[in-house]
């Protein structure tokens, strides 16, 4: 059973590993291809800037998924400075987490059957534009189940701390 | 009016609290679209049509710029530089230290990274010269500073996109504060060198022997040095624009660590990977600020901020020295980039009515922003150059106040009261 569990998380992670990077370096392709291009041989296309901008939505999007599962949200110091309270100041934080990206996917999912139903599409390229606008459904989707995981772990490391093993 | 100041209070209480900024951000503008009986629907479009920014795209290329360059071994590169050419003054490693910082800049746009990235260089040897840690620590973290105003910088591309102000001409807005608080602090540094004789300066070598290091060095670091050159070039000779001058560095960067052999591929793979955690931490924050900012125009807390100021006193003088004390605190409790996407929106209609000019605007709340950094609770320059040097922020904290009273406050002052400080660049440059 944890062996079925292990293997979707791990495909799940080098996916979002292999995504991140792979349009941060299509993003730069795109763009460095656009200004030779404009350099070169004087011709420029906007379908290029559209794409490079719709790829950039989804390498934040994607960023931020990464960041999430390796909890490292930009966040200040905190005004907590025991174990305890540090630890149950980080439960807290962790469910208004889930429950804020729960209330992000709603709207998400919302406005991407509303792209759906409506059959918008890009100015330049044409495309549906459901393609981007699914980004915040899926990636919030991706970001609610690692604030899962996170507070399952946590919920963990509170139980071994009363129970002295921490 | 009264409501939505008060879950704004309550977003920066919890920012304070320790709540993860994207989530304080988040929380705060659903509960002013509850609390103020608004339609939700507007949110993710707000955040779609505000990404779709082909502006925006220039703050992951120059963070992968500077992460390529740090991975390709240029940035010491630089460091090296600078040492040869003042490395041999009293006090010359503290000015290798600020020179190095604002070079580095020139190329990566952030004050976090460039603390990081000098300061993992310079500390070891600042220390072997008989600097104290403390002192080399805090000259590191006040000379990141620099990172966001010598141009690229990230805080004045979104202060452009935020308040359609070309980015070229912010730019260069920030330029001369920049260049007067790299003066500022090399005086404050060879006043603090000059009393302390345990400091050592590099050996003295003949003109001659001087001059041969220098073109060594020169030699060494000239595939680094032809950056700022190219980015600045490109976007001010009219060939790119800023974003494209940001892909242009990452080619550039890329080129020169594959050609020189350095940048390994797992290295130019973490790069690729940190840049797109990096954008992905810092421009999601983003998209709920612009939430935020759509409430705020629909609500006219602009507005609304600029009139109640007016009506205190419509002393312009008074006005902007209390518009930077509010800086100063927003500077304390937040980051520079959070502090730049809430205070931009809400203060530009306010420098309007005082008839100061965007550039000068965006002058003053770099410096501003940029001193935030070195005033706890929250000050990102501190926090990351104690991880680089292995001590806690109170102990290096009081080696900062002369930097940030001598250097940084002096600077915002005449930036605030002297305009062509800020616009004169731009405009000898751009035109009017």
């Amino acid at each position: 059973m944890k062996l079925l569990l292990i293997s979707p998380k791990s495909a799940l992670h080098a996916v979002e590993d292999w995504t991140r990077v792979a349009s941060i370096i299509s993003m730069t392709i795109i763009v460095f291809v656009q200004i030779l291009a404009r350099i070169l041989f004087e011709w420029s296309s906007p379908a290029l800037e559209e794409s490079a901008r719709f790829i950039m939505i989804w390498s934040i999007f994607i960023g931020a998924v990464v960041t999430t599962r390796e909890d490292s949200h930009i966040k200040m110091g905190g005004i907590f400075k025991t174990r305890k309270a540090i630890l149950w100041f980080e439960l807290i934080s962790k469910i208004v987490c889930l429950v804020f990206m729960c209330i992000f996917v709603t709207w998400a999912y919302d406005f991407m059957i509303y792209s759906f139903q409506k059959r918008m599409s890009s100015i330049v390229l044409g495309v549906p534009l459901i393609v981007v606008h699914c980004c915040f459904f899926i990636t919030g989707s991706l970001m609610a189940i690692h604030f899962l995981a996170h507070l399952v772990n946590h919920i963990g490391r509170i139980s071994a701390f009363y129970k002295g093993d921490f | 009016m009264i409501l939505l100041i008060t879950l704004i209070a309550l977003t920066i209480l919890m920012i304070m609290a320790g709540f993860p900024l994207f989530v304080s951000f988040g929380l705060g503008g659903f509960a002013m679209m509850f609390f103020l009986e608004m339609d939700p629907g507007f949110a993710i479009p707000a955040i779609f049509s505000n990404l779709n920014s082909f502006v925006l795209m220039a703050i992951p290329f120059f963070i992968f710029a500077g992460g390529l360059m740090t991975a390709s071994g240029l940035s010491s590169k630089i460091v090296e530089f600078a040492n040869s050419i003042v490395g041999r003054f009293k006090g010359g490693l503290g000015v290798v230290t600020i020179i190095s910082s604002a070079m580095f800049g020139a190329i990566s746009g952030s004050s976090a990274s460039a603390v990081a990235t000098i300061g993992m260089t310079i500390l070891p040897q600042m220390e072997k010269y008989g600097y104290s840690r403390q002192y080399a620590t805090a000259l590191v973290a006040c000379s990141g500073l620099l990172g966001q105003l010598i141009p690229p910088s990230i805080p004045m591309i979104l202060f452009g996109m935020l308040t359609n102000t070309s980015v070229a001409a912010c730019f260069l807005a920030a330029a001369i504060p920049g260049l007067l608080i790299i003066i500022a602090y090399c005086i404050i540094n060879y006043l603090y060198c000059r009393k302390r004789p345990e400091i050592q300066i590099l050996e003295h070598a003949s003109g001659i022997a001087q001059i041969n290091e220098i073109a060594i060095a020169t030699k060494k670091s000239g595939l680094a040095l032809v950056m700022p050159f190219l980015v600045l070039g490109g976007i001010y000779g009219g060939v790119f624009t800023p974003t494209e001058a940001g892909c242009v560095a990452v080619v550039y960067a890329f080129s020169v660590g594959a050609l020189t052999g350095k940048l390994t591929k797992n290295a130019f793979m973490q790069a690729a990977e940190e840049t797109a955690s990096i954008e992905g931490a810092i421009v999601f924050i983003m998209a709920f600020i612009f939430v935020m900012g759509r409430i705020f125009t629909y609500e006219r807390l602009p507005d609304a901020i600029a009139n109640s100021m007016l009506s205190i006193t419509d002393n312009k003088i008074i006005l902007l020295l209390l518009i930077n004390f509010f800086m100063i605190l927003m500077g304390m409790l937040m980051d520079d980039i959070s502090s730049m996407l809430l205070a931009a929106p809400l203060l530009f209609p306010l420098f309007m009515k005082l008839g100061v000019s965007p550039l000068q605007m965006a002058a003053i709340l770099a410096v501003n922003q940029g001193s935030g950094q070195m005033t706890p609770p929250v000050a990102t320059n501190l926090f990351t150059a104690a991880r680089v040097s292995g001590i806690p922020v109170s102990s290096f904290v009081k080696d900062c106040i002369p930097f940030l009273i001598f250097g940084s406050l002096p600077v915002l002052l005449l930036v605030t009261f002297v305009p062509e400080l800020s616009t004169w660049l731009p405009e000898l440059i751009l035109g009017k």
